[in-house]
């Protein structure tokens, strides 16, 4: 048999574009007016959203009463602009960006076929995504700190095109595996550290945002658009020489993250994630001293602290956050925001209670109770939300009026209560059963803990933060530590029936 | 089946029964293991062999029936069971954040081991990691991985080993050396309960043998 012609990548498109039409059995008007309540709800809620975001915008600014509370807004979203494009680099390095699915890899990749028009239409889509991710959170932002509006699409507009052109960048060093992408990814990350660091401090060099929207600012946005055509034209022409293991591990993270977002698992995604980032690594420099017991498991964490000091970092820098609201004059939602960032930030560093949690086999390899383990896995992370805590002293003195040292302490060791509560939920709550009676819903038959499991962590975070809300002293403080020490006690406690 | 041996058994078991609504996969098994002897549960796929041994070693729960070990109802929750039991089955995972050693290390300092440093390099040398001693488990084979979850039994004290399809992903001379582990571990004392496919590996190791297909 002669070897055949290299076929195109557009033939075989038509031939499977054909295939999936043979086998629609509604039409496209059909499907539209069978999803009109789906139209209906986006346009509802989005025009909620707009408003909502319109009214912020009018309180945030009446509440922003001083110079240097409307100089931290407006730096603000200079800080927002530098790191959108860094987590759009971030993204772009962790996917690819050019990544095709575990399918197409294996059956497309490997035919004669000619990649170039295949990849480049994932290049076009990896590009597309991250302009426009980066131009609506940037808009988001200079809405709602409340500058002008021709400033907002002069900053959206270079901002998207300027993330759009760094994906294109990053998508010509992925035949390096990536690493300058990385690089600039983390200057990008610490440049916008570095000036969250000053809005803190209230020491930032003076910013305005009024010539965004004049001559200036466009062409700005201008110079980025002929970044990202450049970009984008060099990058295309190098797609096609890529790897087929550079183009496939995007595509099966992404495959693994949307199956667990498809169960609104962000548990599981965050394993997923954990999972990429070790593999990646592949070899550590062992640690194998320590004590022994339940502080074995102890120790373990703290080798885990000195292997991820990016991570440590990035804890530290999110102290950054209450120290910015502060200068916002937003005193009301540091705690909130303040509890908020220590959930999320402090996320990373439970992960050895996620790795038990959620797997009996493991415990059981060790010679203690399920709490004991449970409880050692807490100690280490636990302690670096107390210190985060404690740290948030000078910021919540400022913020609340009228509070003793003592209430201060009380509650800022409360609010990273709350959120070591949060995350506790967060990483022991059982996924959705789907072997439960199912729920009809006009998306189809779903499980009852669904919805819920979205949620998880996020409620006990409300319900822990609400007494510090209402009382912001040592007796809301108080009620507080009582509602996250019953929640921690019983997670922790908690037995599966015959399982770890 | 049921066996009764000369001494006090280790580990035994009454009238285990595990059913999933109408559909009965263990009926009333009895077995008795005692100490430096081994009981190797045989059978066609679906007879209940691993679902015996889950019900076992507490991780399924029995529909009825009891499991004693050294006289004593066996709840795998209570930390002086997990002293005594060794168990490796399909629901072992690790931490992708510790490498092959550090997992190693981590459960001989748990278990309080003497000289953790000569037993996890022995144990390691024995499963044939010591050139991935440095790896994270998710860079491992396969049959790597098999050989890590056998060395998290090995590498701590332990009385009674309860092993699901041992075997599985072993290359001819891994099934050697495992062959001669089982028999050496024996030989100190220690029960031996398996389930196995592998005829020759059943041969070398069992001292009793329990077909599931023919109850």
């Amino acid at each position: 048999m002669s070897p055949t012609a290299e076929v195109g990548a557009r033939s075989l498109r038509r031939q499977m574009r054909a295939w999936r039409r043979d086998r629609a059995d509604t039409t496209l008007y059909e499907q539209l007016s069978e999803a009109y309540i789906w139209v209906f709800s986006l346009v509802l809620l989005g025009a909620m959203a707009i408003s909502a975001m319109v009214q912020t915008r009018v309180s945030v600014a009446s509440a922003c009463t001083t110079t240097t509370c409307d100089d931290a807004r407006t730096s603000l979203v200079w800080a927002s602009a530098a790191g959108m494009i860094a987590i759009a680099l971030a993204a772009a390095q962790a996917v690819g960006p050019v990544m095709v699915t575990p399918a197409t890899g294996a059956w497309l990749l490997t035919t004669p076929v000619d990649r170039g028009p295949l990849l480049r239409s994932r290049l076009m889509a990896a590009t597309t995504a991250a302009t426009a991710t980066c131009g609506a959170v940037v808009a988001v932002i200079g809405l709602l700190a409340g500058i002008e509006y021709r400033a907002i699409a002069a900053l959206a507009a270079g901002t998207a095109l300027a993330g759009g052109a760094m994906t294109a960048l990053a998508a010509t060093w992925q035949a390096r595996d990536g690493r300058p992408t990385r690089r600039l990814a983390t200057a990008l990350a610490l440049v916008t550290a570095a000036w969250l660091l000053l809005v803190a401090l209230d020491v930032e060099p003076s910013t305005s945002s009024g010539w965004l929207g004049g001559p200036i600012g466009w062409t700005l946005a201008g110079a980025a658009a002929l970044a990202l055509v450049a970009l984008l034209v060099r990058a295309a022409s190098r797609v096609a020489s890529l790897l087929r293991a550079q183009l496939v591990p995007g595509g099966s993270l992404l495959a693994s993250l949307s199956g667990a977002l498809a169960g609104l698992d962000l548990s599981l995604a965050y394993d997923v994630l954990v999972a990429r980032r070790w593999r990646t690594a592949a070899t550590v420099r062992p640690s194998t001293g320590g004590p022994g017991g339940a502080w074995a498991l102890v120790w373990r964490d703290v080798v885990r602290l000195r292997r991820s000091p990016g991570a440590l970092a990035a804890l530290a820098g999110s102290l950054l956050v209450p120290y910015v609201v502060l200068r916002l004059d937003l005193d009301d939602a540091i705690v909130l925001a303040s509890a908020l960032t220590a959930f999320l930030s402090g996320l990373w560093s439970f992960s050895a209670l996620r790795t038990t949690g959620r797997n009996p086999g493991l415990v059981r390899c060790f010679p203690m109770s399920l709490a004991a383990v449970r409880s050692a896995t807490m100690v280490v992370p636990g302690a670096l939300l107390l210190v985060w805590s404690l740290a948030l002293v000078p910021a919540l003195s400022q913020a609340l009026d009228d509070a003793t040292p003592a209430d201060v302490l009380l509650v800022a060791v409360a609010t990273g209560g709350s959120a070591l509560a949060a995350i506790a939920r967060w990483m022991l709550a059982p996924p959705p059963n789907y072997s439960m009676p199912l729920v009809a819903s006009p998306t189809g038959a779903i499980p009852t803990g669904l919805i819920v499991s979205a949620l998880r962590g996020f409620d006990v975070l409300a319900l822990a933060v609400v007494p510090l809300l209402v009382a912001p002293s040592d007796n809301g403080a108080l009620v507080s530590l009582a509602l996250s020490g019953s929640v921690v006690s019983y997670l922790v406690a908690r037995r599966e029936p015959r399982l770890g | 089946m049921s066996k009764t041996p000369a001494a006090a058994p280790l580990l035994r078991v009454r009238d285990l029964r595990r059913s999933y609504g109408d559909l009965h996969v263990l009926d009333g098994l009895d077995l008795d293991l005692a100490s430096g002897e081994a009981l190797a549960l045989i059978g066609p796929n679906g007879a209940g062999k691993s679902t015996a041994l889950r019900c076992i070693a507490g991780a399924d729960e029995p529909t009825g029936g009891t499991v004693e070990l050294d006289g004593a109802p066996l709840d795998e929750r209570l930390p002086a069971t997990r002293r005594d039991l060794a168990v490796v089955m399909d629901d072992l995972d690790f931490f992708p954040d510790l490498s092959v050693v550090e997992h190693l290390f981590l459960l001989a300092r748990a278990h309080r081991v003497d000289d953790p440093e000569s037993v996890v390099h022995a144990v390691l040398a024995d499963v044939g990691l010591t050139d991935q001693a440095a790896q994270l488990p998710g860079t491992l084979s396969s049959g790597q991985r098999r050989r890590l979850a056998l060395a998290s039994a090995f590498v701590r004290p332990r009385r009674l080993l309860i092993l699901d399809e041992p075997e599985q992903r072993l290359d001819a001379a891994g099934l050697a050396w495992l062959a001669e582990r089982l028999n050496a571990e024996k030989a100190d004392g220690l029960g031996i309960l398996l389930v196995s496919h592998d005829a020759e590996l059943v041969d070398a190791v069992a001292d009793w043998i329990l077909d599931l297909g023919e109850l």
